[in-house]
């Protein structure tokens, strides 16, 4: 800031008014903006009631706003961050999968490194399941015991339901994500190994693995008891007896298929590529047309009400603020929508 | 510096003696710019600080910080981290891999002159200076003898800082050298004393920093003058993580080497300045194991060659070439990678005859890898309406190109990636009055810009991947007011900052986004700056409150950070000089009211915190000779 020394105090009485006015529309060319946010709307909604769902909301890796909502499917109506609101506290950070077991609802917390367990009614948190690395997805393998993949230990570990503690690990080569339960055999995908990993609930140790391709995540289980993968190139059909891919279905195109999920009578399987597809466990190939196209929407979550059938999907829009979850019918016609958290992955229901 | 404390709490001038050294480019005196140079009173205050935190406190910089010790980057006039440049001597140290600079790993002491340039000057000094841009230069002295200078501080969380400086210099020579170690804990409270349940403490972020400074000048004849500089340094710090993050194990390593040659010839008409830099960067980041870090190494090269020539009498014209060779080889892209820059800059100024209108005008061709970029110039101008009164006016076209990052990171990197950019413009007045010995001075500007094709990483189902998304529309109004005045022999200064900044998307990227006509996250629409510093003989007393408004979390503004306000004392003491060597004494007081505050989601700063500090200076002049 160079002092203009030559200068000396010369007031022109003449110029003050001139200069005040134009220092005064200089301030009033850039009208000021409040910055002060509206308060959230409270919207009463009774958690429980039959017919409605939880949408858990990652949040962005490593900033903690990790959230879940609950939609009442009756009313329309939303509350959003159960969590807080029913204890005090931020829920963590990136909130990957709700699993619903016994009357107990259980929070997988990827980079909190832990699993919460809350009321699903009161949402109050009951116990906090810690010691995990990164933790992905839930499955109860029995009423006293559950496994739990991680992205980042090359174990599964292994979880005592009565008093929440981690009471062993199955060692596995890779990362985990998905997993379903079949005929006492645990079959988790490990997306980066081109596996299914296929695990005894009786002696927790790996039995078998079944080779599918690259990017297998998510994994189904159909009425008629065979398991589906989903990988980046190819839909498998395995038989969960001998553990061989019956049917192998190949995407022909430069797709990113994924979230692959099956509906209440197990008998049509839904997935995310850009758009919404569909595909009849029956049916000879993949789909060739959309069931819901995206048009210009980011879809990045997928459910299926397993009761009612109507179809839920999730824009994420740019990740850095609230998603949409748009609610179809069983024949694509949009029902309703409303706003979730930031990046809305999952859906549990209730 | 060897006036510590004494009258420089009145000045706003950097009062480092001339020694026809031309700082690069005319941009100190370029007309119609807004700077603000930091007093060396401030300077010296800092002295042992990094960047981060001297911008943060005393300049309108919003520094995104993770913490003490921990990555701070900047937002300037509503720009992100990228469109800030910070210049070394001159030199662009930006890391070219990701356009950005850490400023928690910039020492304050690297340079005996710090100041901002307000604005765009993407024509001055190429790709990125958009928002501002951060000047730190070491000038070189002249016969004023030998100086040393040793401080030692030590403070809350463990923090412990040695600082050394010996400079000599005679009317051809000029050698310095300093070396500097800082080292803390940071282990502070994370729960406020009133809350309940147990204290728990900030985890896995402690901070270690050594490094090494020279600089030599040698002036022959009444024309000649080269010059060099290094600066060294390694820093080993652990990265905490947020408050609802599992443990931290993470931890990172940065390693540079910044060496420079200039040389400059000045002639009758024209002074030419030819430099070279060479700046070497390393970044070893591990989770767990440093066994395991991934690594990045950067390399830049800057050659450059300018010159200014003395038309007539009131015009000035400049001319320069620049070569930016950039090289990156890290873990995360897939070979090694390069990157050349060459630009043509010129510039030519205009003084009227009676010094009250200046005006320049600039401009400036880029070629990235021997395709032309766009095109930017600028126009500026200044005009003493009255002598109380200076208005200053500049317009300009920006750019900024893709970094190695953007282009290249695997996965995500994105080969197809167009420069960002757009215009911007500032219009200000500048009133400067004395009256009965109280000398006010205040300025007032409001900037507009537009950038388009700004560009944006995104997460995709399996990677982040940058793409040009955004049209971003920033403007506000700035003021900054200094009042000083002596009764008796107390000297006041009063300082007061205000910034509003509203720097919004204006494209829509997806049917459903709501970040359209929406404040960027973490640039608060309202800053603030009050200071007061009082000065009694060898007494100083600072105190600093500034206030931070809401920065909000998610495009759609629905998620935010509640406003804080932040207040600090600072005190120093100089006990009577004792025959060349003058003691002084610092204590230092931050966040005097304990305010819990977070800059940044889920990252708890330091609530009370404290520092004591000696220094001590001897100097011998230079003996002159007949």
């Amino acid at each position: 800031m160079k002092r203009i020394s030559a200068f000396q105090l010369n007031l022109h009485k003449a110029a003050l008014p001139q200069l005040t006015m134009a220092l005064m529309c200089l301030v009033a060319l850039v009208s000021c903006r409040k910055d002060k946010p509206e308060p959230p709307e409270e919207t009463a909604v009774v958690v429980g009631n039959s017919g409605g769902l939880y949408i858990t909301n990652e949040g962005n890796f490593q900033w903690g706003n990790a959230t879940v909502s609950y939609y009442d499917v009756a009313t329309g109506s939303v509350a959003e961050d159960l969590f807080q609101h029913a204890n005090g506290s931020s829920l963590g950070d990136v909130c990957q999968s709700m699993t619903i077991f016994n009357g107990k609802g259980y929070l997988v917390m990827n980079n909190s490194n832990k699993v919460v367990v809350v009321d699903p009614q009161s949402f109050v948190s009951t116990a906090t399941i810690t010691g995990f690395d990164s933790p992905r997805y839930i499955l109860p393998v029995s009423n006293a015991k559950a496994y739990v993949t991680d992205f980042h230990a090359n174990s599964i570990a292994v979880v005592d339901l009565a008093n929440n503690t981690i009471t062993g690990g199955i060692p596995c080569p890779s990362a985990t994500e998905e997993l379903v339960l079949a005929y006492g055999k645990a079959f988790v995908t490990a997306p980066q190994r081109n596996k299914v990993y296929v695990i005894s609930t009786v002696t927790d140790q790996i039995t078998d693995s079944i080779t599918v391709s690259a990017g297998g995540a998510s994994i189904v289980q159909d009425m008629n008891g065979k398991l589906w993968v989903l990988c980046n190139n190819a839909l498998y059909r395995i038989d969960p007896f001998s553990h061989g891919v019956e049917a192998t279905f190949s995407f022909t195109a430069a797709t990113s298929p994924w979230r692959l999920r099956i509906n209440g009578t197990h008998d049509m399987l839904y997935f995310l590529d850009t758009d919404v597809y569909r595909m009849s466990i029956t049916a000879a190939a993949l789909p060739t047309s959309s069931f819901i196209p995206a048009s210009g929407r980011n879809f990045y979550g997928l459910g299926v009400d397993p009761t009612e059938g109507s179809i839920y999907v999730a824009d994420a829009i740019d990740y850095v603020q609230r998603g949409v979850v748009y609610r179809y019918g069983s024949d694509g016609s949009e029902r309703a929508n409303f706003l979730a958290g930031i990046v809305p992955g999952g859906f549990c229901f209730n | 510096m060897g006036t510590f404390l004494c009258g420089q709490a009145l000045s706003d001038t950097v009062q480092l003696k001339a020694f026809e050294v031309v700082a690069p480019r005319i941009a100190a005196t370029l007309p119609g710019a807004k700077m603000m140079v930091v007093d060396s009173a401030t300077l010296i205050r800092y002295r042992t600080t990094d960047l981060g935190q001297l911008l943060a406190n005393e300049t309108p910089m919003f520094v995104k910080s993770y913490g003490l010790g921990s990555l701070a980057t900047t937002s300037f006039r509503g720009g992100s981290a990228n469109h800030t440049a910070v210049l070394w001597n001159g030199f662009n140290i930006g890391s070219p891999m990701n356009g950005q600079l850490d400023l928690s790993l910039v020492p304050v002491q690297v340079a005996n002159s710090v100041a901002v340039a307000y604005g765009s000057s993407t024509a001055l000094w190429g790709s990125g200076a958009i928002g501002g841009t951060i000047l730190l230069n070491n000038l070189p002295r002249s016969n004023e003898g030998t100086h040393v200078d040793a401080g030692l501080s030590f403070g809350s969380f463990g923090d412990q800082r040695q600082q050394f400086r010996v400079q000599h210099s005679s009317a051809k020579w000029s050698v310095g050298i300093g070396a500097f170690n800082t080292q803390a804990e940071n282990d502070f409270r994370i729960t406020s004393e009133a809350g309940d349940g147990p204290a728990q403490r900030q985890r896995n972020a402690s901070f270690a920093q050594h490094g090494l400074l020279g600089d030599a000048h040698y002036r022959w004849g009444r024309k000649d003058r080269i010059g060099i500089h290094a600066w060294y340094q390694q820093t080993d710090r652990q990265i905490p993580g947020s408050t609802l993050e599992g443990n931290s194990t993470a931890g990172q390593m940065d390693g540079s080497l910044r060496l420079t040659a200039d040389w400059q010839h000045t002639g009758t008409r024209a002074t030419t300045n030819a430099r070279i830099g060479w700046f070497n960067d390393e970044l070893e980041y591990y989770a767990n194991d440093v066994v395991q870090a991934a690594v990045s190494r950067s390399r830049n090269v800057i050659a450059e060659l300018e010159t200014r020539i003395r038309l007539a009498k009131r015009h000035q014209l400049h001319i320069g070439v620049n070569n930016t060779h950039a090289l990156a080889l890290s873990d995360g892209i897939p070979r090694e990678q390069q990157q050349n820059r060459s630009a043509l800059f010129a510039a030519y100024r205009y003084t009227s005859a009676n010094n009250r209108f200046r005006s320049s005008i600039s401009a400036r061709q880029e070629l990235l890898e021997g395709d032309v970029v766009p095109f930017t110039c600028s126009l500026g101008a200044d005009h003493a309406l009255r002598p109380w009164l200076l208005l200053k006016a500049q317009g300009a076209k920006v750019y900024r190109v893709p970094t190695l990052n953007d282009l290249y990171w695997r996965p995500g990197g994105n080969p197809d990636l167009r420069a960002e950019n757009g215009y911007s413009g500032d219009l200000g007045a500048v009133l400067n009055v004395s009256f009965k010995g109280i000398v006010i001075r205040s300025e007032i500007t409001w900037f507009e810009r537009l950038i388009d094709d700004w560009i944006q990483w995104t997460p995709g189902p399996a990677y982040w991947s940058p793409h040009n998304l955004l049209q971003v529309w920033s403007r506000g109004v700035e003021t900054n007011t200094s009042v000083g005045f002596s009764l008796g022999s107390v000297g006041v200064k009063l300082g007061l900052m205000t910034n509003h900044v509203v720097s919004t998307n204006e494209m829509r990227t997806s049917v459903n986004d709501a970040s359209v006509d929406k404040q960027l996250i973490y640039v608060p629409m309202y800053t603030g700056h009050a200071k007061l510093g009082v000065t009694y003989k060898a007494l100083s007393v600072t105190g600093l409150v500034r206030y931070t408004g809401y920065r909000y979390t998610s495009t759609d503004n629905r998620e935010y950070l509640e406003p804080f306000t932040l207040a600090d004392l600072w005190v120093a003491y100089r006990l009577p000089p004792l025959k060349s060597c003058t003691l002084s004494l610092q204590a230092q007081c931050n966040n005097i009211f304990a305010t819990r505050y977070e800059v940044l989601l889920n990252r708890p700063m330091p609530f009370r915190s404290y520092q004591v500090g000696v220094n001590v200076q001897f100097h011998r002049p230079e003996r002159r000779t007949p």
